[in-house]
């Protein structure tokens, strides 16, 4: 659903092959990609709309953070409130 | 021979120049009620435009109003000076648009000057200063070369593109400042000599022609708008006599003879070091690195009322004289064209911004701010924007007042100082809208909306003008309140409303805030099926249409902005010890060190910092404060 013909353009061309398939089991992970999911839908529907490049690249950006969060590639302040509550981490 | 010194006078501010920084530095701290010396090497070049005389365009036009809406002076001074105003992108939508200004660049000086002199607790001198007072790693005066010696509690320097300035035309290479000024050697070497890291920028200029020498015919006309536009919130008068600029283009011969002398071009040849600005790019860069081009935009701006001088917008070059006359005349229109000024490129000292602080205070020496073009930034407005934010919090830390920072989501101001003072620059840094994150919210119309609070509490805002923002800000709640409580009917006269707009006729009922949310509707259209009781100004109507329309992206902008404020939230302790942090990879050490961030946010924004470092030095903190809670 998320390699519909628009994206494939932007994103390579589509010609990443993926050498096996990737199962994400993380609870955390999987609401993160819905959320990313509805994040393109935006985008998607932004251009539709006819609404300014300016203003659909905020829909972008979120979709960008949202993975990045997976990945840790986004700086995430509550990550330390998880980390505290769920592990002791001495003194 | 060494000259006697004489004590020449006590003051709370010094500042270092009067520039475009320098002006807006002295003026916010006088206004805040320091005594405030201006010292500048040349009173006839008080808030000189030695580049393009113009203010404003993308994100700088931005800037200008932020200036304002803080209360200081250069939108102001633009508004009584112009030449010509144009908004820029009105086709694009509120987002990207963008005003800009031609000044007539000698009436801009002069006013400037005018206000200065005016001003109470400011005095103006002429002088240059060749070094600073420090003792004890704080700076306490200046020392002139003429012996004067001025105490000061905070010094700010606003030098520009003065600091070891060298001029650089075709083949010849002289110490200078811009346009023929004295440059400043001691003062340059003086900083270097306190330890401060500078490096070696560039910039140019194109020649001057004689207006009268121009064949318009051959050219396009480019007029200012007929809507009368400006700058500060406080304008009432508009400048109804514009003058037009003129557009014409290079073609192959003028890229043919460039090409042709670029062994003689600076530029190629090796004689100049300094790094340019990729965004400021001259002539001969332009052929070079767009050789595909078949020709390049030149737009010929009138410098003034009172004179023929014209800058010849596109045409920057340091290539020799003798070329750029050859070059002028192959340009259509300017076949006959004579030279007052030529083009040249200009080397200088600046400081590398990573040195300092927020507030632009150095981080080396206590009470020394540096702000402009000597921080490695390049434009007036960039300059203006630092100058009164290194003003307001040198008043303040001397007032014994917090200091004022602005954050990337308050303005383009917040976003120019901290990208300086985080990441740094390797060239002369020009804000871009692109620079900033928060582009929906940090918008020309709403700059007031913004930073007029501000601007207010630290008092550069008079009470009057407040009440007025105050009163504008209530009228444009009270009306998205009602659009959003009013329901239309799909009645005859709205279904033939939005028919005749092009859009689709309701099925039901519709909140009249929604049916502005279409893109094929209008304030005016809404207005007429839901009549106000009170005709509302414009600026409330184009804030009432604006946050309606754009209600959901400005929501998730906001929530961005958010998450931002908590991490900006996420102090760092003054005396955190980076080396004693274990996991942190060497080169993030390294940076946080250097910069020394004082959030988790500014942190995670330095280039070689990465979120798995934040991790770490989060848990850190986290811990230590777990620690002292606990009474370890």
């Amino acid at each position: 659903m998320i390699w519909s013909g628009r994206f494939q353009i932007c994103f390579f061309k589509g010609q990443i092959e993926a050498g096996d398939m990737t199962y994400v089991s993380n609870s955390r992970h999987i609401a993160l990609l819905h959320q990313a999911l509805q994040a393109i839908d935006d985008v998607l529907k932004g251009i539709d709309y006819g609404t300014p490049i300016d203003i659909i690249q905020i829909d972008l950006t979120r979709t960008w953070e949202l993975l990045g969060e997976i990945i840790g590639d986004t700086v995430q302040e509550s990550l330390i409130n998880q980390l505290f509550s769920q592990f002791c981490l001495g003194k | 021979m060494q000259t006697t010194t004489y004590e020449a006078g006590q003051y709370d501010v010094i500042v270092i120049g009067a520039g475009h920084a320098g002006c807006e530095a002295g003026l916010a701290a006088a206004r805040m009620g320091a005594k405030t010396l201006m010292l500048t090497l040349n009173l006839d070049m008080v808030a000189f435009m030695p580049c393009n005389p113009s203010l404003g365009g993308p994100a700088k036009g931005v800037v200008v109003r932020e200036i304002d809406a803080l209360g200081g002076e250069m939108a102001k001074n633009i508004d009584k000076t112009y030449i010509q105003m144009r908004m820029l992108n009105t086709g694009k939508g509120p987002a990207v648009q963008a005003l800009r200004a031609q000044a007539d660049k000698f009436q801009y000086q002069h006013e400037m000057k005018n206000t200065l002199e005016n001003e109470p607790n400011l005095t103006l001198l002429q002088g240059m200063v060749d070094e600073l007072i420090v003792e004890d790693g704080e700076c306490k005066g200046v020392i002139t070369h003429t012996g004067a010696v001025f105490r000061g509690k905070a010094i700010i320097i606003t030098t520009g593109t003065f600091l070891r300035g060298e001029i650089i035309l075709g083949e010849l290479k002289y110490s200078s400042g811009p346009n023929n000024q004295k440059p400043s050697i001691k003062l340059s070497e003086h900083l270097e000599s306190l330890g401060f890291e500078m490096e070696r920028f560039k910039t140019g200029t194109p020649p001057r022609i004689n207006g009268n020498t121009i064949d318009y015919s051959k050219t396009e006309i480019q007029p200012g708008d007929e809507e009368p536009r400006a700058f500060s919130y406080e304008t009432t008068k508009y400048i109804t006599d514009q003058l037009p600029c003129w557009l014409t283009y290079t073609n192959l011969r003028t890229h043919q003879l460039i090409d042709e002398n670029l062994h003689r071009a600076p530029m190629f040849s090796g004689m100049v070091k300094g790094t340019g600005a990729r965004y400021c790019p001259s002539i001969e860069d332009k052929v070079v690195r767009f050789n595909d081009k078949p020709r390049h935009q030149i737009f010929l701006e009138p410098e003034g009322r009172n004179t023929n001088e014209v800058y010849v917008q596109g045409l920057s070059t340091s290539l020799p004289e003798e070329i750029q006359h050859q070059i002028i005349a192959t340009v259509p229109g300017l076949e006959n064209a004579r030279m007052m000024r030529p083009g040249y490129a200009i080397e200088y000292d600046a400081i590398v911004p990573t040195q300092l602080w927020p507030t632009l205070e150095t981080k080396n020496i206590e009470n020394l701010f540096t702000a402009g073009q000597i921080n490695g930034t390049s434009g007036y407005e960039e300059a203006a924007a630092q100058g009164i934010m290194a003003g307001i919090n040198a008043a303040r830390k001397i007032l014994g007042k917090e200091e004022v920072i602005l954050s990337r989501s308050d303005g383009y101001i917040g976003v120019l100082i901290d990208d300086l003072v985080t990441k740094g620059t390797n060239e002369p840094y020009r804000l871009l809208t692109s620079r900033a994150e928060y582009r929906l919210l940090l918008r020309h119309d709403n700059a007031d909306l913004r930073l007029t609070e501000i601007g207010h509490e630290i008092g550069l805002i008079s009470d009057e003008r407040y009440e007025k923002y105050v009163n504008k800000k209530a009228a444009i709640e009270a009306e998205i309140k009602r659009l959003r409580s009013t329901i239309l009917k799909p009645n005859e006269k709205t279904q033939e409303m939005i028919i005749q707009a092009g859009g689709s006729p309701l099925k039901d009922g519709i909140k009249a805030s929604d049916l502005l949310k279409r893109p094929e509707m209008s304030y005016e259209q809404i207005k007429e099926l839901a009549p106000t009781e009170v005709e509302l100004p414009k600026d409330v109507v184009e804030q009432v249409e604006i946050q309606i329309k754009y209600e959901g992206y400005i929501e998730k902008s906001l929530q961005q902005v958010e998450k931002l404020k908590k991490l900006e939230d996420k102090k760092i302790p003054e005396n955190i010890d980076y080396d004693a942090i274990n996991g942190i990879a060497t080169e993030a050490r390294q940076k946080l060190n250097k910069v020394r961030p004082l959030s988790i946010a500014q942190a995670s924004r330095i280039s070689g910092v990465n979120p798995a470092d934040i991790s770490i030095l989060l848990v850190y903190i986290e811990h230590g404060k777990i620690a002292r809670v606990s009474g370890e």
